[in-house]
């Protein structure tokens, strides 16, 4: 599953860090959906969405293979 | 249901109690395993009686399921994940590890704690690793 959160979070100035933070999980995590080594849950997903404040179906993106 | 009802705090002194009470008795078993020698030979003997215990058995089980019940300190969803592979990968090398022992010794007597407590041991040292490797990025 693709995913903008790198750009989003540029946008929004925000670190890895500090989106973990605000999201309640580890800065390794963010690394990992970023880097697409790991799909999050949905509420993980709702979560992130609403702390870059952007539309889910805009964050992430389903590929064929999905 | 939620299994682990401890704080994290917990893990440390369910794993200290395991590998005190425990810990001995596994060392030396796998001293005498790997130099082919009967149980309860060579590096058991220098071993005090307690230990041989079943009282020492079972207080290193309980520290096992103190562990087992106490939180991660560090607990989200992509840890949980690591923690599943590693156990999945625990699962599969078992199974690799029975099916190659009966291919090349045929029918052979282990006791299942045994076996359990390797699966324990290398879960915890496999899955401190990955957190480790994955926490340094």
């Amino acid at each position: 599953m693709k995913n903008l959160i790198k750009v989003e979070r540029a946008r929004c100035n925000l670190s890895q860090s500090d989106l973990a933070e605000k999201v309640g999980v580890t800065r390794q995590t963010i690394y990992a959906i970023e880097n697409r080594r790991f799909t999050p849950s949905v509420i993980l997903a709702f979560k992130i969405a609403q702390a870059l404040n952007i539309s889910i179906e805009n964050l992430f993106e389903l590929e064929e293979e999905d | 249901m939620r299994l682990q009802i401890l704080p994290f705090q917990f893990k440390y002194f369910g794993l200290l109690l395991a590998l005190i009470f425990a810990g001995p008795t596994w060392l030396s078993a796998f001293m005498d395993g790997f130099h082919s020698l009967p149980e309860d030979t060579n590096a058991s003997q220098h071993l005090s009686s307690f230990f041989k215990s079943n009282t020492a058995e079972i207080l290193g089980y309980v520290g096992l399921m103190v562990y087992v019940l106490s939180q991660d300190r560090i607990k989200d969803e992509y840890l949980t994940k690591i923690k599943g592979d590693s156990l999945q990968i625990v699962f599969f090398g078992t199974l690799i590890f029975i099916i190659i022992r009966l291919i090349l010794q045929g029918d052979w007597d282990m006791s299942a704690t045994y076996l359990f407590e390797a699966q324990v041991f290398i879960f915890l040292i496999l899955n401190k690793i990955r957190k480790v490797i994955i926490l340094s990025k």
